[in-house]
């Protein structure tokens, strides 16, 4: 059991999804490339630019430090170069939360992880060129010691720390925001645990649909949800 | 930055000829509404958020609320405030940051119609006078735009007023305890009328009118004119831009037909509100036991 996701809700972004995890839903779109304006211009490849828009209020700090995060991700996984001198417009419409009764580093650290592959497959669904696959995770430290995968928010209030990691189809890692106290040995042990539920999102499937690297709870959403989404695509000429 | 793309003039032409004949490009009579949806969260717990659609139009609502200090001038109001920001969601010619004319237009409709027509008493959300009071807070979020907006949003801010509850709290001297949803049964805000907004567009000089208009009729059109009202048919506000003269007997016939479009909204709004609490009412008749408005029972002492 993956998060929940349907593809395309938007009429008139080029792109868009809805995500909900555990903590929170997300409605993430992508335009571009489009034009872009003289001071954001890049001469030799396309600016990225990420809105985050919170369920209420209106964006401050804590939003923008989240926005230039998940810019930075996106950026590694975009090709930017192919389309120098125009802006990727990625916009992010929190339309639930984790609860505001968390502490504020562990609020941010919790939204990371959704806000990343609600904003890889809206680029997805936007057919944007992209070098490689992400995949974020959320993981906590309970108070037991132990590491739980995708929280949920009565863990996360008594949780030693918290992680957001993201890998590539590659291994590499993409993004790493932490809350909370924890040592380095204890930080290799759950980034080879991320890792390995990361790929897993993605993981291969042989020619009957089954798994043929590593297995997780939730098993290869990621890989399914694209595979899905292609062969919808395709669907009119296997029809006629 | 990017524009919205304009219809071509093909287009532009193909959609006015249609409509001397009576005619609209989806087969709707010239004053009929899209079907609309309304949806609250699936959640018993989350109150006054709404999701609308008329058509392709998407608009969410989100209503929130915080104790504050009231304003030093206003000792004996609560505050209400309603935000609503176009965001890039409805395509990349909206840009961030910088209100463009519909999104100024837009708070200024709903102002008027909502806040401005005294809809929500402020006076029920002050706590304590001069120090103590409930500042409601309304987020709009456009989602997709295909025409009609000010329709929708208005209809999405009314439906989750309607459907939000605030904490109830208790006075004792200087001291107010504001109390957890799990504590006591949260409130409902106090409304005097559901004001809606019903939308106009004129063609040819102001003698073809149509009712809730789709993105490409806005784009064609020569002007409109925007009546907020409530299902008494008391008129809130009247707006009218676009520089099409409009004689005064053809804005009566106007109103009236607003009128009935209200009605419908109106009841519309009822039934699901209705709905979703029948539906979310798992505790049945327990409920009305467990109110808080209720009397409490004060235990004897034993002896």
């Amino acid at each position: 059991m993956g998060p929940d996701i349907s593809h395309h809700p938007l009429h008139g972004a080029d792109g868009s999804v809805t995500f909900s995890s555990k903590l929170c839903s997300i409605l993430a779109a992508a335009n571009g490339p489009v034009e872009v304006q003289r001071r954001d211009e890049l001469p030799e490849e396309a600016a990225v630019e990420v809105n985050i828009r919170p369920v209420s209020g209106v964006s401050g700090p804590r939003e923008r430090w989240l926005e230039s995060v998940v810019a930075a991700v996106l950026r590694s996984v975009l090709h930017l170069h192919m389309h120098p001198r125009t802006l990727i417009q990625v916009t992010l419409q929190i339309t639930k939360a984790p609860s505001s009764t968390l502490k504020g580093a562990v609020q941010d650290v919790a939204l990371l992880p959704s806000l990343i592959n609600a904003s890889f497959l809206a680029l997805a669904d936007g057919g944007l060129p992209l070098r490689n696959t992400v995949a974020a995770v959320l993981l906590a430290v309970v108070s037991t010691g132990e590491v739980r995968e995708e929280p949920s928010e009565k863990e996360l209030v008594g949780c030693k720390s918290l992680h957001g990691l993201a890998y590539n189809n590659h291994g590499d890692l993409l993004l790493s925001e932490s809350a909370g106290g924890f040592d380095l040995a204890e930080w290799e042990r759950i980034a080879d645990q991320a890792e390995e539920t990361c790929r897993a999102a993605m993981a291969p499937l042989d020619e009957d649909g089954v798994v043929m690297e590593g297995t997780t709870s939730s098993g290869p959403w990621l890989r399914q949800e694209l595979t899905d989404k292609a062969q919808a695509a395709v669907a009119w000429r296997e029809a006629t | 930055m990017p524009h919205a793309t304009r219809p071509s003039t093909n287009e532009s032409n193909f959609l006015l000829s249609a409509l001397r004949e009576n005619l609209r490009l989806d087969s709707r009579a010239l004053d009929q509404y899209r079907p609309i949806s309304l949806q609250f969260p699936s959640d018993p717990d989350v109150h006054g958020q709404t999701d609308v659609r008329i058509g392709k139009t998407r608009v969410i609502c989100n209503i929130s609320c915080e104790v504050i200090t009231p304003y030093p001038d206003r000792k004996f109001d609560g505050v209400f405030t309603i935000n609503c920001e176009l965001s890039p969601l409805m395509g990349a010619g909206v840009e961030v940051g910088r209100p463009d004319q519909t999104e100024a237009l837009l708070s200024r409709i709903l102002d008027k119609s909502i806040r401005r027509s005294n809809a929500l008493d402020t006076e029920s959300l002050c706590i304590i006078a001069g120090q103590k009071c409930f500042h409601v807070r309304a987020d709009l979020h456009v989602l997709d735009d295909d025409g009609g907006i000010f329709d929708a949003c208005c209809l999405a801010l009314v439906a989750a007023l309607q459907h939000f509850r605030r904490p109830d709290y208790e006075v004792h001297g200087e001291q107010v305890t504001v109390f957890d949803v799990r504590e006591r049964e949260p409130v409902r805000l106090t409304l005097q009328h559901h004001p809606f907004c019903v939308t106009t567009s004129y063609y040819d000089a102001g003698t073809i009118m149509v009712q809730d208009a789709t993105l490409l009729e806005e784009q064609c059109r020569e002007g409109e004119t925007v009546v907020s009202m409530n299902r008494h048919g008391e008129v809130c506000q009247i707006a009218k831009y676009g520089g099409v003269p409009v004689d005064a007997l053809s804005m009566l016939s106007v109103v009236n037909q607003s009128w009935e479009k209200v009605t419908m909204m109106d009841a519309l709004v009822r039934e699901a509100l209705l709905k979703d609490e029948r539906e979310k009412d798992k505790g049945g008749r327990m409920k009305a036991e467990l109110s808080a408005e209720n009397e409490r029972v004060m235990e004897r002492p034993v002896g």
